[in-house]
């Protein structure tokens, strides 16, 4: 049989009965215990492993050395502790652990060889941090800092936006957390939602930056408040289909009727005829219908929130639909709102996290005010 | 190494020891330079002499350039991050390049004369421990990196705690003494060393473990285990001959306090 021999590139600290080994080559940290250091130490080349085995059998007063010796080999073989050890991973399987510890053989005998890849310094490194990204209407970026691997992302959708009265009756912004992976230095784009514009006397307000849908018009202050603007992350590229994490806006309202809430997965939802439906998963919240003769609103899309309706006489008009992974539908005008509520408030905006993020915790149905935020952590 | 080029009429520089090694600082404004002054790795000290790696903060172009031995670290990048970005690299080329100390990431108290060691990386849960350890009456040394000498004690790294109220927030910097502790002065034998990872719900029964599993789990957190292991072994071979060594998975880090007070005074009086 082949007589086994230890690599010579390495540093070797004994601890007590242990070795520890650092494999120059390989950068790899080895820890052997007392039976495997001792047969590692008397691998020289020269030692057959019956041999071997009459030293540990004296050295350890142990049973079974042979087959132990055995064993160790095949383990520091395995480690790349010994030359050729494709050679003796070849020969015959010796006992396992659990033939050993039937035969009587202290388990605390058996030999273990442990190892670790040496860390680079900034593997070993212990990064943290945030960043807050407040609203401000256009793209912004994070570069990845050095060391870090890994991401947490808190995003919060926009409120839509406040009537032409004074009065805020909007869906509220959606909340969405998730932690994805990430390489140091690389480059995500943030965009944080806008609230809906707010409305004017004959001007309906406009949807919020990044996705909000505008409400729609009324001659009067019933016009539709535009919906808020999803708050996103995107990874690889600034396309919306680089999304990673989506918190949607919520839908606007119009006067007497309520907008709806972003939300998770899916966006909130209106109940009456004239309320945009939330976006979901796979598809734009559909548009309400229009009322007593208004125009109905359009449905939501990826990534935007539907139009509210214009009414054609002097009634109100509809929400715009919150922005989101899927927009929700604008709300359909009324005619004539002096008939029972009909609602016509925009439906909220879904939201989104890639399929590979971890800790992912959300709001099911959104609860942020005013412009949305994203808060990135390390 | 070469120095790099720069406008002598508005270059500012200078030089700053950290843990034995010799940097230079050359920024192409005075504005810049002070900013990265304030933002220098702990324990630095003036010097003068011979640099042995660079820094250099450059507006080119409008834009702000973090370079360290000519090599681009950040470029185009806010002021705060640049300072952010140079403040992290530079600790880290410290900890990796120190000549009479040994970087390792842990957290770090001080209780009955020795020192626990924490060895983990990021969201290990570390600082959790670290935090319920103070509020229990142990000094603090870090949470970041257990900062051995050659003869293997522990020296005060004392950064301030970072603190997430949530895995995966934000962290926030807190000092000992906002935690109604102290902060030790001392260097300290190694008394403990918990190999430990965060479970919820794991109940706390720790196995005793040899000095060289020891050795193992702290060279996977020594900044300096790959550029150095001839330096780097034979002084953790010192921290962990002594040491008792505790592996097992815990869950919240209070029950571990009275177990770990328990232990260290058995410890301590070789109980």
């Amino acid at each position: 049989m082949t007589k086994p021999q230890q690599i010579a590139t390495v540093h070797i600290e004994h601890i007590g009965t242990e070795l520890c080994l650092y494999d120059w080559q390989r950068k790899q940290v080895h820890t052997l215990n007392q039976t495997a250091a001792a047969v590692w130490l008397r691998c020289d080349g020269q030692t057959s492993p019956d041999q071997i085995a009459q030293q540990v059998q004296a050295l350890l007063g142990v049973a079974q050395a042979e087959e132990l010796v055995q064993l160790s080999l095949r383990q520091l073989a395995a480690a790349n502790l010994l030359e050729q050890p494709a050679q003796l991973l070849a020969q015959r399987q010796p006992l396992n652990r659990r033939q050993f510890l039937k035969l009587g053989v202290v388990a605390a005998l058996l030999p273990v060889v442990s190892s670790i890849v040496a860390p680079t310094p900034v593997a070993a490194q212990s990064p943290s941090g945030s960043q807050t990204f407040d609203f401000t209407g256009a793209e912004q970026q994070f570069i990845v800092p050095l060391g870090v691997t890994s991401v947490t992302i808190q995003a919060f959708g926009a409120q839509g936006g406040t009537l032409a009265n004074g009065v805020n009756a909007s869906g509220d912004g959606a909340m969405v957390t998730a932690t994805i992976l990430v390489t140091p230095g690389e480059t995500l784009f943030v965009y944080v939602g806008g609230q809906g514009i707010a409305a004017s006397s004959g001007v309906p307000g406009a949807g919020g930056f990044n996705g909000g849908g505008a409400g729609g018009w009324a001659p009067t202050t019933g016009v539709g408040a535009g919906g808020g603007g999803a708050s996103d992350v995107r990874q690889g590229g600034n396309g919306l289909n680089n999304r990673v994490v989506v918190a949607g806006g919520g839908g606007g309202g119009s006067v007497t009727n309520f907008g709806w809430d972003g939300g998770y997965p899916d966006g909130q939802s209106g109940f009456f005829p004239g309320d945009g439906q939330g976006g979901t998963q796979t598809n734009g919240g559909a548009g309400g219908a229009g009322i007593e003769g208004g125009n109905p609103g359009t449905a939501g899309t990826f990534g935007l929130g539907g139009t509210g309706g214009d009414t054609n006489l002097a009634g109100i008009g509809g929400g715009g639909g919150g922005g989101g992974y899927y927009g929700g539908g604008g709300g359909g005008a009324d005619d004539d709102p002096s008939t029972a509520p009909d609602g016509v408030g925009g439906g909220g905006g879904s939201g989104y996290v890639i399929p590979t993020a971890t800790n992912v915790s959300f709001d099911t149905v959104g609860n942020h005010t005013g412009n949305g935020q994203v808060i990135i952590s390390w | 190494m070469n120095q790099p080029a720069f406008d002598p009429a508005t270059a500012a520089e200078t030089q700053f020891v950290a843990f034995g090694t010799h940097f230079g600082l050359r920024s192409s404004s005075m504005e810049l330079l002070q900013a990265a002054c304030a933002v220098l790795p702990l324990g630095w000290q003036p010097a003068c002499g011979a640099v042995e790696h660079w820094y250099e903060l450059l507006a080119v172009e409008g834009a702000l350039q973090l370079r360290f031995d000519g090599q681009v670290i950040t470029a185009a990048a806010p002021m705060q991050r640049m300072l952010h970005e140079f403040a992290r690299h530079a600790e880290l080329a410290a900890a990796e390049h120190a000549k009479d100390y040994l970087f390792v990431h842990a957290g770090v108290v001080g209780w009955q004369g020795q020192a626990i060691l924490i060895p983990g990386r990021s969201f290990s849960g570390k600082t959790t421990l670290v935090k319920a350890l103070i509020e229990a009456g142990a000094s603090y040394y870090s949470d970041e990196y257990a900062l051995l000498d050659r003869s293997g004690m522990v020296h005060p790294y004392p950064r301030p705690l970072a603190v997430r109220a949530h895995a995966g927030h934000a962290a926030q910097q807190l000092s000992a003494a906002a935690l109604g502790g102290t902060t030790g002065t001392c260097p300290l034998p190694v008394g403990i060393i918990l190999i430990t990872t965060y479970q919820a719900g794991a109940h706390w029964q720790p196995h005793v473990d040899t000095p060289g599993q020891a050795l193992l789990a702290l060279m996977d957190n020594t900044v300096a285990a790959r550029g150095n292991p001839a330096h780097s072994m034979p002084i953790l071979k010192q921290a962990v001959t002594h040491a008792l060594i505790l592996t097992g998975t815990r869950g919240a880090a209070e029950p571990l306090v009275p177990d770990l007070s328990t232990r260290i005074v058995a410890h301590a009086t070789g109980a």
